[in-house]
């Protein structure tokens, strides 16, 4: 077990070098380096950057280097100060633009994977138990609208509903007597209740694959001789149905719940952009936007490594639940 | 519901008449409604079952015996019913309780199951939750029906392994099925349904997915667990050789219906039906040689009814349930067994690395196929058997370098156009020789491309033909090989269906359109096209009912009459391989024991293990099977990872010494064309199979 | 010396089953998918709706009259207004008011004011009907080509929405559709690969794929979008997005295609045909890749809807498609904010309903091929 998540550990940190540098190339993408950008930036607002401080900069991100060791030298920078560089727009370190968005981010993302998990789970069990009935179409028919309804669409007409008929204004994710006030109960509850919605935008993109798996997966443990068997000893059907089958659908299950967290950070993105909600979406868009590579490239790597942990997570999670594997991977058995 | 009369097949004198029947059953009709049409799964079957008896329920795949099984626990799969019928069962506390209207799952049919009745199924390995201890699922049996604590539950479950021989139980109860043997899985399953101590055990096939020895062990434990607690056992199988060695009682079940039911003796001696006859007659018993072709006896059953109860999705045709015709395969004596041998094998090694452990580093090494000589004579069967795991089939893959071998050579004589030496020859080169050397694989359903029309699959290998060209040794027997240049005309692919048994008219259809002994066919005209000299059938009819084995086996003796045919004939079935064999090959993990003419390793085994392996096998005469002398199968097959040091059946072997352990012995040659790899071949006298 | 006993006879299992190929059987199962099968018309509703949107659609795509900016959709009425132009349907004209305070402006229907709508009417609007011809004639227009008519409303510059979502739909479907062509072109061939020759060759193209899977998926084409010169023309701009979106999309094609072809190399028919002496060129085309069609067919049908939802995010967000180009999510920048929803919501009603009946289609579709593709399924057991 130890070998094997040591094993898995070395792959992720693989894919998260590899992540890191297409994050790089991207933010080499745009034409002219990143000192000539904030030249030109600078000039805009009236101001002229001395040669001196210019050097310092160039010397900075290693711009007159080749591209490898200007790589090194933004990975050296994060990995040793966690320095993401500079964004020229905000006028600050990447670093503290990201520090101040990332939290909710992870809450919010959080958030949607719980539920998707959750909602997945609940009614895939249901489908699968009550398979070809009338709730069974239901749930399978509102699995595909959610996957077939963009993001930003559900979250416009939920802004839409919202306004039209109660009145409200959305986005944000405190009331406006909460956004300033210090943390409390009231205030902690109040982020809840503004998290909840967009949670369950989010979470609609994800569920219908998740519950197609887990529909798929039960029904196929369902009618496994080891059922009949736990029948034939006289256990209780709802007892012998989670105690077996569920348990062995819930491998698949958690194998797959790692990948559903980059589509939850996509769907998260589109959301919060449209919802306006102080998260990395909005900033990220704002970054791609103006072309301040620094910041997106930054907040792209830091989304690939969240998603690369998730992944990791899960499957170590797959390896403790399922015996199968936890007895592979520690090698000789007995 | 109106009482059903129970009619009896004039078997009533074979009925103990002092007790009264444990379980009852009376018209008892199962059917399977689908959008198409109504299956009837069991079509008014009348059995009784009496205290302390085993009773077997026999017959065919798609008979309709286990489902008779399944509607007295109300474990039909939906959308299967009890559409009429009565299931009487006789209480411990003397009521008389009608199975077939209890609520599937009401309280009182769960006390039922595992209570009053348990049950073990045909795969041990799935029957098991994957996700859960042994000792846990013993336990729960333990706890639902004896009101036990958790701990005592637990502890009760140790116990329980203990009963059902599993050497040490608290290591085991601690285990997941995936990590214990088939045999001890079975054990397991046996100690989950004798948790309740019920009277009645119902035991579905649940041998068939087991090795011989292993069946052998269940079958003993099931024997003294019967006689022990004095259980009534409703035992369901296909196989004629486990019902002469458990039943006291016997039912025949054909399409649904219960054609027989006789005292066993009877059963075999004096058949009613004639549908048991032609089981009987389609069943090979060891060492016994029919003077007459059995087809001539084996008259064809008429067929009862128009419903076919198809219900576990086999087709079967007309023909295939029709009489089949016993082959008398005519035997080369040893003196016959000459000719420079068309392939051998000499040191042939094919081994598998497993890697483990951080960055792999940890590697077992697997020896497949250890250091095997073996030849292949001119126009001979060369029969091959060992227990699953043993390196039959990767011997053979190795054969027709499906697999390459590690190391050691195979020399054929088949073909100029490939080199003499092929285990290290080039893919390309192998051609000519693969048109030589062809295969007969085991799943009918599998090696038929679902895509193609037979057409396609019988012009495939011709598509590719190449003028053959004989080395002047070995074509002495046949004629030069023909029309190897012909155009694929449709006669010529007729010709070969009609070999086969088949027809023009089956051409251009597709496999999914023809039942599994047809498709063996297909595949054995496959074999064919391309005039082979050589045919490797890996378990060709394993996975075939009795009958339609009978048939193709049949088909197989003759094609090689009237072509000329070797054959490597792979099975694990003892009595298959010496109905058809000449010679015989016994293999144990990896490495080959013993060759011998089959008359002779029948009647006077030279290695241990084979002795054991025929002690195990059952034979389809209950007179025969109960007066034998059988030997005592000790421990179970090693993980092939870890062999035991020197021979690698002293783990097992009732006369190992210590020379066994330090020196491998060779095969040697032990007696007229035998030969044996034990050092003590000559002195020690091993049990055979009496005629 | 026996022979083989009786014919097998003719009636066997009805000469029908017998002659079926496996396709015919796949289609048989599929059409039992009763939804899918809608779905299935629908989507071809929609490609035709692509390949003649000149003559659907009343207007060119970029026609805007600045007189009635965000039309609410109109309304058709059949009628005969008695002034000899005689039974047909019509539409009303508008009247504009002006707030005096906000100075915005507001349009009501004219009852009095109709305008006959014609079939096969002569538009003004010169196209050429599939490169072959030109002409002006649309499926239905204005007898008279000036009077407003906007059955789906207008937007904030007067251009009739109806119009746009239909040319929409040539960008939006056709992206889908070449970007997973090319996806699958690198799924199959990687997928194959890896799949057929295994070892190090598996190894890192399975690492490869999951290195693509555990990106998220959303921010990398915004960032490479964002990446795509703004100086470059609308046509190769629109290749740029369909290249990044199958360079990200291909991954669960390629390991559904692995997963096929290792189960599919370890068949027993498989490995028959090489015995047969068939080449390995022709094992794979004959024998594996038979075989591959039905799923990867699913799975295209599948990938379709994910890459046209996709681009609309992205087209949505600004970072896609750029006007002039016309695609369900450049129609859907018009709907960026609340306010703009507020004011005319059909704006995001009615290329957000485009899009959901495109992607819904197309999963039902997929669904349902997915189910029939299972080869046997039923047969087997």
């Amino acid at each position: 077990m130890l070998q094997y998540t040591i094993r898995r550990l070395g792959w992720s940190l693989l894919t998260i070098w590899l992540i890191s540098i297409v994050c790089f190339f991207i933010i080499q993408a745009p034409p002219g380096d990143f000192v000539s950008v904030l030249i030109a930036q600078a000039e805009e607002d009236g101001r002229r950057l001395s040669a001196a401080q210019i050097d310092v900069l160039r010397e900075r991100y290693a711009l007159d280097q080749p591209w490898y060791a200007q790589y090194f030298t933004w990975i050296w920078g994060i990995l040793t100060e966690f320095d993401f560089g500079y964004s020229f727009r905000w006028n600050r370190p990447a670093t503290d633009v990201i520090m101040e968005y990332l939290p909710f981010t992870i809450l919010l993302a959080g958030g949607a994977m719980i539920l998707t998990w959750f909602i997945a789970f609940a009614i895939g069990i249901y489908t699968a138990v009550k398979r070809y009935s009338a709730g069974d179409y239901f749930f399978t028919f509102l699995g595909f609208i959610g996957l077939s309804v963009p993001n930003f669409v559900l979250a416009l007409v939920f802004m839409y509903i919202a306004f039209a008929f109660f009145g409200m204004t959305v986005g944000g994710l405190f009331s406006p007597e909460y956004v300033e006030a210090d943390w409390s109960v009231a205030r902690v509850l109040d982020l809840v209740q503004n998290l909840a919605v967009p949670a369950l935008i989010i979470a609609t993109a994800g569920t219908a694959g998740l519950i197609r798996i887990t529909r798929a997966n039960l029904s196929d443990e369902l009618v496994q001789p080891y059922v009949v068997a736990a029948r034939a000893r006289g256990q209780r059907e709802n007892v012998l149905l989670l105690r077996y089958p569920v348990r062995a659908a819930m491998n698949p299950f958690i194998s797959t719940v790692g990948y559903a967290i980059p589509s939850v950070i996509s769907g998260e993105v589109i959301v919060s952009s449209v919802l306006s909600l102080p998260t990395t979406g909005p900033v990220l868009l704002g970054a791609l936007r103006n072309q301040d590579m620094y910041l997106a490239g930054s907040f792209l790597l830091i989304l690939g490594v969240l998603t690369v942990i998730g992944t990791v997570i899960s499957d170590l999670l797959l390896a403790w639940a399922d015996p199968r594997v936890r007895r592979q991977h520690s090698g000789a058995t007995e | 519901m109106s009482e059903a009369v129970l009619t009896e097949t004039g078997a009533d004198a074979a009925v103990p008449a002092s007790s009264s029947p444990l379980l009852d059953i009376r018209g008892l009709t199962v059917e399977f409604p689908t959008e198409e049409k109504l299956v009837t799964a069991v079509d008014t079957a009348d059995m009784a079952i009496y205290p302390q008896q085993v009773h077997c329920l026999v017959g065919e795949s798609g008979s309709g015996k286990s489902q008779t099984a399944r509607a007295a626990l109300g474990l039909l799969d939906p959308p299967g019913r009890i559409a009429s019928g009565q299931l009487l069962f006789h209480q411990s506390d003397g009521q008389v309780l009608d199975l077939a209207t209890l609520k599937p799952r009401g309280r009182r049919m769960r006390h039922i199951r595992g209570g009053e009745i348990g049950m073990i199924f045909q795969e041990p390995a799935r029957s098991l939750s994957p996700m859960h201890t042994v000792g846990f699922q013993i336990a729960e049996a333990m706890r639902l029906h004896r009101g036990l604590s958790r701990a005592e539950a637990y502890e009760a479950a140790v116990d329980a392994l203990a009963d059902v021989k599993i050497p040490r139980p608290e290591l085991r109860a601690k285990a997941y099925p995936f990590e214990l043997s088939g045999g001890m899985r079975q054990r397991a399953m046996i100690a989950i349904a004798l948790a309740g101590r019920p009277r009645l055990l119902i035991a579905d096939e649940p041998t068939t997915a087991l090795d011989v020895t292993t069946q052998a062990q269940i079958l003993q434990l099931l024997r003294d667990i019967q006689s022990e607690r004095e259980m009534a056992i409703l035992f369901i199988t296909h196989d004629l050789g486990v019902v002469a060695d458990m039943a006291d009682e016997v039912s025949v079940m054909r399409s649904g219906q219960i054609v027989e039911r006789q005292e066993v003796h009877r059963l075999f001696a004096a058949p009613e039906h004639d549908y048991t006859r032609m089981l009987l007659a389609a069943t090979p018993k060891l060492r016994i040689k029919p003077t007459e072709p059995l087809a001539d006896r084996a008259t064809a059953p008429s067929t009862p009814g128009a419903q076919s109860a198809d219900a576990e999705g086999v087709d079967k045709l007309a023909t295939e349930q029709q009489a089949p015709k016993q082959r008398i395969p005519e035997q080369l004596a040893p003196e016959q067994l000459t000719g420079e041998p068309l392939i051998s094998v000499r040191g042939l090694t094919r081994s598998f690395t497993l890697k483990s452990g951080l960055l792999g580093r940890t590697r077992h090494v697997l020896h497949a196929v250890d250091d095997v000589d073996l030849d292949i004579l001119p126009g001979e069967t060369l029969g091959l058997v060992g227990e699953s795991g043993c390196g039959k089939s990767t011997l053979a893959k190795c054969l027709l370098r499906v697999e390459k071998p590690s190391s050691g050579t195979v020399t054929q004589r088949l073909t100029d156009r490939t080199p003499t030496e092929v285990a290290a020859a080039p893919e390309a080169s192998l051609r000519a020789y693969r048109q030589q050397l062809r295969m007969v694989f085991q799943d009918p359903f599998g090696s038929l491309n679902p895509r193609m029309t037979v057409r396609d699959i019988l012009a495939e290998p011709l598509r590719h033909q190449q003028v053959a060209v004989r080395t002047s040794g070995t074509g002495a027997r046949r004629p030069e090989a023909q029309g190897t240049s012909r155009p694929i005309t449709d006669e010529r692919l007729v010709e070969l269906l009609e070999l086969v048994g088949l027809q023009a008219g089956h051409l251009d259809r597709y496999p999914h359109a023809f039942s599994g002994g047809q498709r063996q066919r297909i595949g054995i005209a496959r074999a064919i096209a391309t005039d082979p000299q050589v045919l490797v059938a890996d378990e060709a009819v394993s996975a075939l009912d009795v009958s339609v084995r009978a048939q193709v086996l049949d088909l197989m003796g003759q094609l090689q009459d009237t072509r000329g045919l070797s054959y490597l004939f792979i099975s694990h079935d003892m009595s298959t391989v010496e109905h058809l064999s000449d010679r015989v090959a016994v293999m144990y993990l990896g490495k080959l024991v013993e060759t011998a003419p089959t008359a002779a390793l029948f009647a006077e085994p030279k290695h241990p293990y084979t002795e054991t392996l025929l002690s195990a096998v059952p034979i389809a005469d209950p007179v025969r099977q109960r007066s034998r002398q059988r030997v005592e199968i000790s421990g179970e097959l090693p993980d092939p990872t870890k062999k035991p040091s020197g021979c690698p059946f002293r783990s097992r072997c009732r006369f190992a010494e210590e020379i066994c352990a330090t020196d491998t012995p060779a095969l040697r040659d032990v007696g007229p064309g035998r030969e044996a790899a034990c050092h003590f071949a000559e002195e020690l006298d091993l049990t055979g199979v009496a005629r | 010396m026996t022979t083989i006993e009786g014919p097998i006879p003719e009636e066997d299992r009805g000469k029908d089953t017998g002659q079926k190929s496996s396709a015919s059987l796949t289609w048989r199962r599929f059409k039992r998918h009763k939804l899918a099968l809608v779905s299935l018309w629908i989507i071809v509703g929609v490609y035709l709706i692509a390949i003649f949107a000149d003559v659907i659609a009343p207007r060119p795509a970029g026609d805007y009259n600045p007189d009635y900016p965000l039309i609410p959709p109109q309304s058709v009425t059949i009628t005969d207004p008695g002034d000899g132009r005689g039974m047909g349907f019509y539409v009303h004209g508008y009247t504009q008011e002006i707030d005096e305070v906000s100075w915005n402006r507001y349009y009501t229907e004219d009852p009095d004011e109709l305008h006959k709508v014609e079939f096969f009417a002569s538009s003004g609007h010169d196209y050429q009907f599939l490169g072959l011809f030109t002409t002006d004639r649309k499926l239905f227009a204005p007898e008279d080509a000036d009077a407003p008519f906007f059955l789906l409303g207008s937007d904030s510059n007067g251009r009739d929405i109806f119009s746009r979502v239909i040319y929409g739909t040539q960008v939006s479907m056709s992206i889908g559709l070449i970007g997973v062509v090319l996806s699958l072109v690198i799924g199959i061939a990687l997928g194959a690969a890896a799949g057929f020759f295994r070892g190090v060759v598996d190894t890192v193209i399975q690492r490869i794929t999951e290195l693509f899977m555990s990106l998220p998926s959303i921010p990398l084409w915004m960032a490479l979008a964002a990446a795509i010169p703004r100086e470059w023309g609308p046509l190769t701009i629109y290749f740029a997005i369909t290249v990044l979106l199958s360079l990200i999309g291909w991954t669960s094609l390629a390991r559904e295609v692995r997963g096929r072809v290792l189960t599919l190399r370890s068949e027993d028919y498989v490995v028959a045909a090489r015995l047969d002496g068939a080449s390995r060129f022709r094992v794979i085309r004959r024998h594996i890749l038979p075989g591959l069609t039905s799923h990867i067919i699913a799975s295209v049908t599948l990938a379709v809807p994910a890459m046209i939802l996709a681009e609309t995010s992205l087209s949505f967000l600004g970072l896609g498609l750029q006007p002039p180009v016309v695609s369900w999510g450049v129609l859907l920048q018009e709907a960026q904010n609340i306010r703009s929803v507020i004011t005319a919501p059909w704006l995001l009603i009615v290329p957000s309903t485009a899009v959901v009946i495109a992607t819904l289609s197309l999963n039902f579709l997929g669904d349902g091929l997915r189910d029939a593709a299972d080869p046997y399924g039923g047969a087997v057991k």
